[in-house]
């Protein structure tokens, strides 16, 4: 446990002793008890990911459903999950997991993120969108909102270079296409990132790299079926 | 504390700068580093015009001197109230000075300063950046001191500062003076030393800082301070005006630091930060929401349910688990073909909107598909707040749009407006109950700082009916040394609040409260509060509140009346006399108040009217408030009590600090921690702590407050 995590329980301190130990209360989540039970625990670190384990995860996501499924991982912090299709909702199709966390979709690019932690909001991408799915090289605008610190919505606001490059297959799960690669590089005021696709013949992008948040940085996203 | 005067500058100040608060002041001369008075700035015993990051809070603690009678301790609270702007509270332990003739004895001479800092000019690519200061500009002024400083970066690591300073920064190698600096105290203290700003004797002042490494500084500087008095005491010597120090900085939120003052003393210092712009997670650790599930083309047009109760049931439970599933409480519906009206109880997210939203979705997963017309009203205590209207389809339209997209749809009303809805069967009553520690603490004792008890209480809250609350907490003192907090001689007032002491001797159970109360709805943008029993630790009685209070307005008006008695000390059942040492105590006391969302996350606050002591006057209040609950505020009351009844300080003030829990844990909670600092309990000025005051409970379901975190609807 870092000291940053440790100042943050010092600053509730106080607190942690006005807080009851135990209460029925629907509204008093934090207690006493739980804050004691974090300080000891600390932050959960990341477990690696187990392939064997994943594998049999997406074997019993594609069994259970006959939605849409995609795998989805986070380098940063070693984690990966398999998500399905929950809902489409004019053109946004959003999937999740089962604790809580979900991403939506258009065309297989990200516009938004769930509980993943320095979420992105809501996206422009209509610009690169267009490039990117009809695989054409040119230079688009992209906004990505966050919440910052306050909780107030800032929306970064970016310019796009989209360029093509080579064809091959893209085999995976139930997924068997062939597929473009295209990236996107974006820069704004303090930096740059680039996004890595693999968008199918139809446009539809089913393999992306993306930049995330600096908390969770470039995530990954495979269509599985 | 900060009185009407200078609030009413910051405030100008706050409008001036929130018009260049987007401007990119991240990397312009901003320090984490605190001096040792506890001031932004990499100097020593000097200011510079570095500031902190906005919303940062840093508590610093720095002590020199070897032995017990010369050791002084300062302990500096400082928050950056605004990109520019930093104030400061320092309570100090000063060792060595002689008393003052006729003055109060002390072997330490604890005081409380106040500081304000406030940026004229950014720095630029040629120009320094320059910044004004007052220090300890509030009160006694032992460390008071006025400064015009500049400073300059060259690279990254290099930082040059210089200045002019009056008070204690023009007492060593003077070069001028402006007019002559009063020494009399204004009052008892406690008020600003206006008289004597910019006044006396200047001289100048000089350092650099230079960062080794990232974690490693080292500073120097050329002090302009002669500690005059320390020296004439015989509390320190001044050997020679430089000073060295050298930074060790652990991370963004920790520093520690050595240094060595005027050849003669040592010291060592701390400086913990946290910043409330820097949660544990940007956005919230929390699970997703469920998605919002459309409706089929064609389907809103079918409306064969309305005549199947089933269907209707099926909904309304459906509805009901979706919502506990994210912590809220489907408390009424009322469900027609095209309209569905609910009224919930939100147990878990601190930001309103985020209640809101996943209650949208919720219903748009649950409700049959003709009902177009979504109205949720907030329930407060039993009674209705704020009604938001969405339509339906806009909600399906808006999920992946920018947040202020959906709040342009929604139309807020009075909850009260609208038609009874049906209770669900849980809605009442509901009894909640608690157990666990508590801490209460009082500061400033002039014979020890700090003092606290420590014990076990437990609370349990009944919700009979709508607006009816009865609740009540017991507490048994495990231990502490509250009871020997001083009691302050007998003043021209009756002691209403000044022996707190004789409340804390008793080592069996007290009742902390034991009432009943009742919420309402008079009217239309009007609440209203009835609460009678043992009230709070020292009163018992009843008090009545009305608040005018419309959903859109950032204008509240308030008005509380109070019958009170005085409560035994042991805080059982019984009552003691009103007649105490300095008078009777009044039956009635009560307040007019007003309420404003200033703007730029500020609010301000008025209570006007007569006070437990039967004294009349004011209360006037600040907070700064960040979209996200943090709150830092000052208060102060003055009353028609003279300065020399109230005694030391010369009026009641304080600094009173909120710190959302969500903020500190990333998962969404209502929980907030709430500090408040103030001079010891005297008696004038002096108001009933009444549980359940209006405006603080119905603020955050108000239109305004919610508009500020909005962009939570969709998290």
């Amino acid at each position: 446990m870092s000291v940053n995590p440790i100042l943050r329980a010092a600053a509730l301190g106080l607190t942690c002793l006005a807080l009851t130990a135990c209460t029925n209360s629907p509204d008093k989540h934090v207690t006493a008890t739980t804050i004691t039970k974090s300080l000891f625990k600390g932050r959960a670190k990341p477990k690696p990911v187990d392939p064997n384990q994943l594998a049999a995860s997406i074997q019993t996501v594609l069994a259970s459903t006959n939605a849409p499924v995609i795998a989805l991982a986070i380098p940063n912090r070693k984690a990966a999950t398999v998500m399905s299709q929950l809902d489409v909702n004019h053109g946004y199709a959003t999937f999740g997991t089962s604790d809580r966390r979900s991403v939506t979709l258009r065309g297989g690019m990200v516009t938004g993120t769930r509980g993943l932690g320095e979420d992105i909001m809501s996206s422009d991408i209509s610009g690169v969108q267009a490039l990117i799915a009809g695989r054409r090289n040119g230079t688009a605008q992209r906004v990505t909102r966050y919440l910052n610190g306050e909780d107030v919505t800032v929306a970064q606001v970016t310019t796009c270079t989209v360029s093509v490059g080579t064809t091959d297959r893209y085999q995976l799960a139930e997924v068997n296409s062939a597929a473009t690669s295209v990236s996107e590089t974006c820069r704004a005021e303090g930096g740059e990132f680039t996004n890595t696709y693999r968008v199918a013949p139809t446009g539809r992008v089913l393999q992306s790299r993306f930049w995330h948040s600096p908390m969770n940085e470039y995530i990954t996203i495979q269509a599985l079926r | 504390m900060i009185s009407k005067k200078p609030i009413v500058a910051v405030a100008t100040t706050a409008s001036l700068l929130a018009l260049c608060a987007n401007a990119p002041l991240a990397d312009n001369l901003i320090t984490d580093n605190t001096n040792i008075y506890g001031t932004p700035g990499n100097l020593i015993d000097m200011p510079t015009a570095e500031m902190a990051e906005e919303g940062q809070m840093s508590t610093s603690v720095s002590v020199y001197g070897v032995g017990d009678n010369n050791q002084t301790t300062r302990t500096t609270l400082t928050f950056q109230v605004l990109p520019r702007v930093s104030a400061s509270f320092r309570y100090s332990g000063i060792g060595g000075l002689v008393p003052d003739p006729g003055g109060p004895t002390f072997s330490t001479l604890h005081d409380r300063s106040f500081d304000i800092r406030i940026r004229l000019m950014d720095e630029g690519r040629y120009m320094p950046a320059v910044a004004l200061g007052l220090q300890d500009f509030i009160g006694t002024g032992i460390y008071g001191g006025e400064y015009l400083v500049a400073t300059k970066s060259i690279g990254p690591r290099l930082r040059f500062s210089g200045g002019i300073g009056w008070g204690r920064f023009g007492s060593y190698g003077a070069f001028g003076t402006t007019g002559t600096r009063p020494k009399t105290l204004l009052g008892e203290g406690g008020i600003p030393t206006y008289d004597r700003w910019f006044r006396g004797d200047v001289a100048a002042f000089a350092g650099a800082s230079y960062d080794i490494t990232d974690k490693l500084s080292f500073s120097a500087e050329y002090s302009s301070d002669g500690y005059d008095r320390e020296v004439r005491d015989g509390a320190m010597k001044h050997g020679m005006p430089f000073n060295f120090a050298l930074g060790y900085r652990f991370n963004e939120s920790l520093r520690v630091s050595a240094y060595s003052l005027y050849g003669e003393e040592v010291g060592a210092a701390l400086t913990i930060s946290l910043n409330a712009r820097k949660p544990a997670i940007k956005g919230g650790a929390e699970g997703a929401p469920l998605p919002v599930a459309p409706r089929s083309q064609g389907d809103a047009v079918d409306l064969g349910w309305t005549t199947d109760p089933t269907r209707t049931a099926s909904a309304r439970s459906t509805l009901e688990s979706l919502l506990q599933r994210e912590g809220i409480a489907l408390h009424a519906m009322d469900l027609d073909g095209t309209r569905a009206h609910i009224q919930i109880r939100n147990n878990r997210y601190g930001l309103r909107p985020q209640a809101l939203g996943r209650t949208a979705r919720a219903m748009t997963r649950s409700l049959p598909a003709s009902v177009e017309t979504f109205v949720i009203t907030q329930m407060v205590e039993g009674q209705p707040s704020t009604s938001a209207t969405l339509k339906r389809s806009d909600i399906e339209r808006l999920e992946n749009a920018p947040a202020t997209d959906i709040l342009a749809a929604t139309t807020f009303t009075d909850g009260a407006s609208q038609p009874d809805a049906a209770l669900l069967p849980g809605a009442f009553p509901r009894f909640e109950y608690g157990i666990g520690p508590y801490l209460r603490f009082s500061v400033f004792d002039p014979d020890n700082p700090v003092r606290a008890n420590i014990g076990v209480q437990a609370k349990a809250k009944y919700h009979i009916a709508p607006g009816w609350v009865a609740e009540g907490s017991v507490s048994q003192k495990l231990l502490g040394d509250l009871d020997k907090v001083s009691v302050p001689g007998v003043s021209k007032l009756p002691r209403v609040r000044s022996n707190q002491a004789f409340y804390s001797q008793t080592d069996t159970p007290t009742i902390d409260y034991l009432t009943v109360a009742n919420y309402g709805r008079p009217a239309k943008n009007i609440y209203s509060r009835v609460t009678v029993g043992y009230l709070e630790r020292m009163y018992a009685g009843a008090s009545a509140e009305v608040l005018w209070k419309p959903v859109d307005s950032r204008l509240g008006l308030g008005a509380e009346v109070n019958y009170v008695q005085p409560r035994d000390f042991d805080q059982q059942f019984g009552l003691r006399t009103r007649n105490t040492t300095g008078g009777t105590i009044p039956e009635w006391n009560g307040h007019v108040s007003a309420y404003y969302d200033i703007g730029y996350g500020f609010y301000g606050q008025v209570d006007a009217g007569r006070y437990l002591a039967g004294d009349w006057g004011a209360t006037v209040a600040v907070d700064r408030v960040f979209a996200n609950g943090w709150r830092v505020g000052a208060y102060a009351t003055k009353t028609d009590v003279s300065s020399s009844t109230f005694g030391e300080g010369s009026f009641d003030k304080g600094i009173r600090i909120e710190i959302p829990l969500a903020w500190g844990t990333g998962t969404p909670t209502m929980q907030t921690s709430k500090t408040n600092l103030r001079s010891l309990a005297r008696d004038g000025g002096a108001r009933l702590d009444v549980n359940g005051r209006l405006y603080e409970q119905l603020r955050g379901t108000h239109q305004p407050e919610m508009a500020k975190s909005w962009g939570k609807f969709w998290r």
